[in-house]
This record gives structure tokens, sequence and C-alpha cells, in this order.
């Protein structure tokens, strides 16, 4: 359990990492364009982002096409549901709520 | 609110968010994290069109003509849906992006279609009309599908096909299919349109 600031899990520190966690632990399956749009970054950045996520196994990613498109689909893992978890509560008792 | 939000989501830096500032973050992003509720509405109103016109056209044929086959109306319409469903979700491109209470609705409705179907084949081969058990059918689904998404208009429309149920027992089985036509279009196309409009 979490007390310290520093304690908490690094992968889900950073901004757009969090921000993409929390809207796929309500997503069944959402695509790169629609995560753009919800994190309001740049693509550049999304990219990196997810591929960090990935790469810790709490994302899945599946590059499909649409129509003539490349489409990327992203998916949250085991893994990254029980992270997302501990991570809030972690939070909570950091914040004695 | 926003402003903070896009402070944090336009950091490229990958600095630490502090747990106040996590907890502000997820609860924002999860509130924004909303789908085009009208984009996959055709069906769903193809279908509402279609049963709607089977009872009218049922009525009509019933009431005011000697016509034996005053009944088919619905297994012929009912094929055309399936044909026109079926070809529809052919055509189109499976969405990427799927929250979990859209898949839950998905499979909500598709299991009362059979229902639907269920139901009609068992109270036409016993003799008996449907619509009392149709109407209950429509209710669960609208009035779901209503306080899933709360959106009032379909919350208000389930509530009407429950009442068009119950009331159909005081109605004679002539006027029956002209309730359930009734019912279809201010319980479930009107609120049907509305949600279509509307701009999650």
């Amino acid at each position: 359990m979490a007390q310290n600031f520093e304690e908490l899990d690094p992968i889900l520190t950073v901004p757009v990492r969090l921000i993409i966690v929390s809207v796929l632990v309500k997503m069944k399956q959402a695509d790169f364009l629609y995560l753009k749009e919800i994190t309001k970054t740049t693509q550049g950045n999304l990219s990196h982002q997810l591929k960090k996520l990935s790469e810790a196994g709490y994302i899945e990613i599946e590059k499909t096409s649409k129509g003539n498109y490349p489409q990327t689909i992203c998916r949250l893992t085991k893994t990254g549901q029980k992270a997302f978890e501990a991570y809030v509560v972690a939070i909570k008792t950091y914040l004695h709520l | 609110m926003l402003i903070i939000y896009k402070t944090f989501a336009m950091t490229t830096e990958e600095q630490a968010l502090s747990p106040q500032e996590s907890l502000r973050l997820i609860t924002d992003a999860i509130s924004r994290t909303k789908e085009d509720l009208a984009k996959n509405s055709f069906p769903f109103l193809l279908w509402g069109w279609l049963i709607a016109s089977a009872s009218f056209a049922f009525f009509v044929l019933h009431q005011y003509t000697t016509s034996p086959y005053y009944f088919l109306p619905f297994p012929v319409l009912a094929i055309a849906g399936m044909i026109r469903t079926v070809v529809y979700y052919r055509q189109r491109s499976t969405s990427a992006t799927l929250s979990y209470y859209t898949v839950f609705l998905y499979k909500l409705w598709f299991v009362l279609g059979i229902s639907f179907i269920a139901v009609v084949f068992l109270n036409v081969s016993q003799s008996k009309l449907p619509f009392t058990y149709t109407l209950l059918i429509g209710g669960i689904g609208t009035l779901a599908s209503g306080l899933i998404m709360k959106f009032d208009a379909l919350t208000i429309g389930g509530v009407l096909f429950f009442i068009a149920a119950i009331g159909s027992v005081y109605v004679t089985d002539d006027y029956k299919p002209l309730l359930h036509g009734v019912a279809i279009i201010f319980g479930y196309l009107i609120p049907g349109y509305r949600l279509k409009k509307f701009k999650a």
C-alpha cells in the first residue's frame, strides 16, 4: 500500500498514460483517434505513451485497417486493470479518503 | 477543471503527478468518455418502423377487409428487416471504439429480439394475439436503455410501453394491433429520433 509519493506506480503517474488507462477502464476498446481526442495530446506523444503502456503489459494494441486507412485499437489488459485499481487505492490512501 | 485537464494532458514530459492531481485527472477523464449514441441508430429505427407498419397493416386488413392473410405483414416485414439488418452490418465497418455499456445494450436488444420472435410464435400457434407480451418486451428494452443511457425520452417511452401493455388487457382484440402501433411510435420511434438528434 503506497503511503509515499514515490511509491505510486511510475507507469501511471504520467498524465497522458493515466488518462488513457482511465478511459480504457470504461471502454471495451478504443481507437487511436478517439484516444487522441480525449487526451488532447500530439500524435507523436500519444504513440510514445501507448508504446510505454504496451511494454508494461497494461494495454494491448491491435493494428488493423479501416477501408484504406490503418487503424490502431487499444484494450486494457488484466495487468493494466489491476495496476489501475492498485493506483486508485494508493492515491486514496495517500489522501486519507 | 478543463484548463487543468488540458494542462496535464498536453504535458509531453514524463513528470509525475501528485495523488491529488491523479484523482482529479482520473475523474475528469472518465467523465469525458462518451460515444456517439446516434451513429448506430439505423437498425433500431428500421425495426421500429417495420413493427409499427406491420401493426397498422394488420389492423387495417383485419378490420376493414375479409382477407384471411391479415397476419402476413408481420412475417413479411420481419423477413425484410432481417435481410436489411444483415446487409447493414456486413456493409458497415466495425466500430473501433466501444464502451462496455454499448456492448451490453446490443446484446440486450439481440436477446429481446429473439424473445419477440418466440413470443409471437408461441401466441400465434395457440391462436392468441401476442401484442400484450410484445409491448412488455419493448418496454423492457426501451426502459432499460433509457435508464442506462440516462436519456429521459427513452425512459418515458419505456414506461409508456408498460402502460400500453396493461391497457391492452382492457382493449378488444380488434384494437390491440392499433394500440401496438401507436405505442411503438410514441414509446420507441419518437424517443429514438430524439436520441439520434441528441449530441452527446
